[in-house]
């Protein structure tokens, strides 16, 4: 499943926003805020650039995607559901005693999770030993990578960014999702990781500057990305924090919080409205 | 890799294999209970002259307390050898501890062993020396020459830390005298520990606990920081006739 149209994609990111708020609202408890900057980021790597089936989720040679920013698991759990790795209904449990949607993606119980994340930083490093794998068997797939911009000021980024462009992964693409807020503030009050892009350049990596909402420049950088050989690529996207969600948008308070009732009817009708 | 179907070796000190990537053994290995084997040396006081900052005496705590982690402590290179080929065999996170001393080989190389399950080395019944690692040899030392003395001990090499061999232990407190454990790690959380957990819900009996006591270890020749910390057959002979 291939979707190339931009109309259509702009549509079921849409929907897995939805699903987001779903999650979140129905678990009472989630992280909104980065699950909406990285949805297009998720919709165009799930339907339209890896190759994947979602009937086979342990095929070997699929492309794999690590969410090290764990916490914006309900963004994963949607676009999964949307991409049919299992039922919607599960949305609704998530983070519930009885549900396999765990708080942080758990791959023992999640079909189509490819890595186990939370604790911030550990992904790169995972998809760095995927990326490894993939070219010791010769598999030809591609392995992604989101991290979060104020995760990638955890050290063990950058010693995986030294290793990925050591080692010459140029099977694997890392996407920063740069809402520009963390937990406790935006990212230059906290700890800041700017400049980003020049970080990443001289870590060895082909970076890829784009609009993480706009799905026609996250094609192309994907795209683009795989004609790279012999180093990795990094793809720096800007976002926006709560993407969709009208009171959400920019405001730090929404990084780990969920709706209340009324919030979550204002939530669902400004996604509804989205073009 | 693991998740790509690959079995990781990897292998560092000890205090930075456990200590260092605890929470990567934790969060990226042990939840979604990957196929790696971590084997960790120069664990213990008897790395020797690199001093505290290198001496792990913590893993054996760190790594057991791991949900999905299997333990093994070896003694001798017989048992190195083999632990390092049974590992293959076994689906799941494990974690090896190796010292760095040249150690006495224990075992003829057809011993068989079975994780899981300790090696009672004699019938001796006025003790039992629960031992692991380098302390092993130590331990068969001293009741080599308890045995000169007309007092006859047992030694148990409990190679497998996690899962520990629950049958064999209460089995030597039924049937032996004294209790001792020895390791060359904190007495806090290590073989010691693992034993009296046992012994306590099982059969309630008096163990005297020989290891390193709540204490960083410190720079020397091993054989010397070993005397100074008490971890000889000498103390196990002491503790044996006098405690």
């Amino acid at each position: 499943m291939k979707i190339t149209e931009v109309k259509e994609l702009e549509q079921i990111a849409k929907e897995i926003r939805i699903g987001i708020i779903k999650e979140v609202y129905s678990g009472k408890s989630g992280h909104p805020g980065g699950s909406l900057s990285c949805t297009d980021i998720l919709t165009v790597l799930y339907f339209n650039q890896m190759n994947i089936d979602s009937a086979k989720p342990d095929s070997n040679a699929r492309d794999r995607f690590v969410l090290s920013k764990g916490h914006a698991s309900p963004a994963l759990y949607s676009t999964l559901a949307r991409r049919g790795y299992f039922e919607q209904e599960h949305l609704t449990t998530f983070r519930g005693i009885d549900s396999i949607l765990q708080g942080h993606p758990d791959m023992k119980h999640i079909p189509g999770v490819d890595m186990s994340t939370g604790s911030l930083g550990q992904g790169l490093s995972c998809a760095n030993g995927m990326a490894i794998a993939s070219k010791l068997n010769k598999d030809g797939n591609r392995i992604y990578c989101l991290v979060g911009d104020g995760e990638i000021e955890e050290g063990q980024i950058w010693e995986a960014a030294m290793s990925a462009s050591h080692y010459k992964l140029d099977n694997l693409c890392v996407i920063v999702d740069n809402n520009n807020l963390q937990i406790d503030g935006s990212i230059e009050e906290v700890m800041s990781s700017y400049p980003i892009n020049l970080k990443f350049e001289s870590f060895g990596f082909h970076v890829i500057n784009v609009d993480g909402h706009n799905i026609l420049e996250l094609i192309q950088a994907f795209d683009k990305a795989k004609t790279i050989k012999g180093r990795p690529t990094a793809i720096i996207a800007k976002t926006v924090k709560g993407k969709g969600v009208s009171f959400m948008e920019n405001q730090v308070g929404w990084h780990g919080k969920a709706p209340n009732e009324e919030q979550y009817h204002i939530a669902i009708k400004d996604l509804e409205q989205e073009k | 890799m693991a998740s790509c179907g690959m079995i990781p070796f990897v292998s560092t000190f000890a205090v930075f294999a456990a200590g260092r990537a605890y929470d990567q053994i934790r969060n990226s290995i042990c939840y979604p209970k990957l196929n790696v084997k971590i084997c960790a040396t120069h664990a213990g006081v008897s790395v020797g002259e690199d001093g505290a900052t290198h001496q792990m005496l913590e893993d054996l705590n760190l790594m057991r307390g791991l949900p999905n982690m299997t333990v093994l402590s070896v003694s001798d290179d017989i048992q190195t050898k083999w632990a390092i080929e049974e590992i293959l065999k076994l689906q799941g996170p494990v974690y090896v501890r190796l010292g760095r001393l040249k150690s006495p080989v224990i075992y003829e190389t057809n011993q068989k062993f079975e994780i899981g399950k300790g090696v009672q080395i004699g019938e001796g019944t006025d003790a039992t020396v629960f031992a692991t690692g380098l302390m092993v040899s130590e331990a068969i030392l001293a009741k080599e020459e308890l045995k000169k003395e007309g007092i006859n001990i047992r030694v148990v090499d409990i190679h497998t830390i996690k899962p520990i061999d629950k049958e064999l232990i209460i089995k030597c407190a039924k049937e032996t005298g004294k209790l001792i454990t020895i390791e060359d790690h904190s007495v806090i959380g290590g073989l010691g520990s693992a034993v009296c957990e046992v012994l306590c819900e099982e059969y309630p009996k008096k163990v005297t606990r020989i290891g390193m006591k709540d204490e960083f270890g410190k720079s020397g020749k091993a054989e010397k920081l070993l005397e100074y910390f008490g971890l000889t057959k000498e103390t196990i002979i002491k503790e044996i006739k006098e405690g």
